[in-house]
């Protein structure tokens, strides 16, 4: 009898709470003072991978201090855990959620329609909603102009890529760089790799060194932290590199010409702002290459003094033309043959 | 293929299988003792940490080394203790230090390191040079192929034949295996077993932070949260494909690095095969060697995994 009191006693205890935490959260109520703002970023990888991960985590760290609003970083690397994440945060009435990829768009777009208080916006993906946005760096922009370059400057005819995942938003953006390389030199050969695992520096090394072993005398890796694993090789052998996500140039300073540099720093604070202005609407935010965008190229000054003039000026020329749409290179949104 | 290429992807799979070399030679006495731990990919992974924090930070990749040994031994120590000691099941502490390991390194990377990307040297680590053999690695294919890698390579090509020296001609080989196959049996003919378990699983740690380090200042002078990546499991299978021998592991490892590496080369020569397939390679020759063993008698220890109760 006192066992069966105890389990109907428990069995209350359980049901009380869970009709106690339902509708505990009711979602986020649109606020105007940056103080009472709440933003939050999911991150596919680690905050301090040194690479995509921390820009990221630098964006939301950036739009805490300038709101001086609470902001928060979760790490959600599987669908099902983008997807329990950011119902959590949204339950918790989160204004504004990033995720920080562009794999991010389809767990959101089950939920965002829940949570019409709420933004949701992923870096790439192309699900747009009145609530949901893809941001879309214009990352194939530069990265043809680093194809360019290094088809100009291969003495050997082979250039290396490598990419730590294939999907949409990582390879598209990435073979802008084989595209600018075979407009240049149509007889290049570009040795395109794939990493199995974006944290693994090791495999990345390997694939580096068999690029450069097959004759690659300039190698690209857009592979997140793994990254760093293509510069130890391009380190061991004094073959030429260039970096991506962060500016690249203090790991190699001898050897990484240029770094494709994506800061969300401003991003994260123009959404804050257009939320807390209420000019936030369902579309697609595009940023293009340019400083103050977000979206830079950055030199490694002691390379560049050592390139031909010819090289160095295929910036500027090539930029303006892509910009303008007389070079088509095409984005992660559109068709790609 | 021509020579050039053969001669790299020999090289490269010499490399790729040198950490799973050093972990699953590790394991392999430890097993032989009759400990089983899967707590391989965690230790490997927190002393891939250390290593890369004492090179940083010491600035020489000895340090690094060291300080990766010194922890991979505090580490194993939780796991023959409370092993041994208090007899807890292998399997379990094994699994509670992967977990363990994966959030220290992780959050002592991020409390040490968290402006990683802003250091004005850079994030790499100094790490262990190539050392070419004079002469021997002038030699055509073999040359570059055994003899132009760093220490660690070396190192763990040399534990093959210290370990089955040790294994099948001494009497510390004896008493492991005692210890693994037939614990009370041992024990009657005079032999501790409990410290033989102690020292092989201490000697296990060592190897696997030996292990860890390669993988941080051997290879990518960089440390990644998680980069172990899975290849303390790897060597768990290694070990079973070497049917518990320090010269059986070598060829296991020998071929997990030859799949990798073959992977590689036919994601680069763009073989038109789905690059998914191409990537799977390693993982499916690894279950079919391993299937193709375990048909025969596989020879793991009687004793493995039993914790023994000194009467």
């Amino acid at each position: 009898m006192k066992k069966k009191m105890l389990a109907i006693l428990l069995v209350a205890m359980m049901l009380a709470t869970v009709v106690g935490c339902a509708g505990a959260d009711e979602g986020a109520q649109t606020v105007t003072e940056p103080e009472d703002l709440k933003m939050a970023t999911l991150l596919p990888s680690s905050p301090t991978d040194g690479g995509w991960g921390q820009t990221g985590a630098n964006a939301i760290n950036t739009a805490k201090e300038y709101f001086n609003c609470e902001a928060v970083i979760v790490e959600a690397g599987t669908a099902d855990l983008m997807k329990t994440e950011a119902t959590a945060l949204a339950e918790e009435g989160f204004h504004i959620i990033i995720g920080h990829g562009g794999q991010y768009a389809a767990p959101f777009a089950e939920i965002s329609g829940d949570y019409p208080n709420t933004y949701f916006f992923t870096a790439g993906g192309d699900i747009v909603t009145e609530n949901q946005m893809p941001v879309e760096f214009m990352v194939e922009e530069l990265t043809y102009i680093m194809g360019a370059m290094a088809a100009h400057l291969s003495e050997t005819g082979v250039v290396g890529l490598t990419v730590g995942g294939e999907y949409p938003s990582y390879t598209k953006t990435s073979r802008g760089f084989e595209l600018g390389a075979k407009a240049t030199d149509p007889d290049i050969e570009v040795l395109f790799a794939v990493t199995q695992d974006a944290s693994d520096m090791n495999e990345a090394y390997e694939i580096a060194m068999a690029q450069i072993d097959a004759g690659a005398d300039i190698i690209w890796t857009n592979a997140n932290q793994s990254s760093l694993g293509s510069i130890q090789a391009a380190k061991e052998r004094g073959v030429k590199i260039f970096g991506m996500v962060q500016d690249q140039k203090a790991e190699a300073p001898d050897l990484v010409i240029a770094s494709v540099v994506q800061d969300f720093n401003n991003f994260a604070i123009a959404i804050g702002e257009r939320y807390l202005a209420g000019s936030l609407s369902g579309e697609t935010i595009k940023i293009r290459a340019g400083e103050d965008q977000g979206l830079y190229w950055a030199w490694n000054d002691s390379v560049k003094d050592t390139l031909p003039a010819d090289v160095v000026a295929l910036y500027d020329e090539l930029l303006p033309k892509i910009q303008s749409g007389e070079i088509y290179v095409p984005s992660e949104t559109e068709g790609w043959n | 293929m021509d020579a050039l290429q053969i001669t790299n992807f020999l090289a490269s799979s010499v490399r790729m299988a040198a950490p799973l070399l050093l972990a699953s030679l590790g394991l392999v006495i430890s097993e032989r003792a009759g400990l089983i731990n899967i707590g391989v990919e965690g230790i490997m992974l927190m002393s891939a940490f250390a290593a890369y924090a004492g090179s940083k930070i010491a600035g020489g990749y000895w340090y690094g080394l060291m300080v990766a040994m010194l922890v991979s031994i505090v580490i194993i120590s939780i796991f023959a203790i409370t092993t041994i000691k208090y007899k807890a099941q292998q399997v379990i502490i094994g699994a509670a230090l992967n977990m363990f390991c994966a959030g220290l390194s992780s959050f002592l990377y991020r409390l040490l390191f968290y402006n990683t990307g802003r250091f004005d040297d850079g994030i790499a680590a100094a790490s262990f040079p190539r050392v070419a053999i004079p002469g021997l690695s002038q030699i055509p294919i073999l040359g570059p192929t055994l003899f132009n890698h760093n220490v660690l390579v070396y190192f763990s090509y040399i534990m093959v034949i210290v370990l089955w020296v040790v294994m099948n001609k001494t009497s510390v080989g004896l008493k492991i295996i005692a210890a693994g196959e037939h614990p009370k049996a041992a024990d009657s003919l005079g032999i501790n077993v409990l410290k033989v378990r102690y020292l092989a699983t201490i000697f296990s740690g060592i190897m696997m932070g030996m292990a860890g380090a390669y993988l941080s200042i051997a290879q990518a002078s960089s440390f990644g949260e998680d980069m172990t990546a899975g290849r303390g499991f790897i060597a768990m299978a290694v070990v079973i494909l070497g049917k518990w021998s320090p010269i059986g592991s070598m060829l296991g490892a020998l071929f997990f690095g030859a799949a990798t590496a073959l992977q590689l080369l036919f994601q680069i020569t763009g073989i038109e095969i789905p690059r998914n397939i191409i990537m799977m390679i390693p993982y499916i020759a690894t279950v079919v060697a391993v299937l193709a063993v375990s048909q025969n008698k596989v020879g793991a220890p009687r004793a493995l995994g039993v914790p023994y109760e000194k009467s």
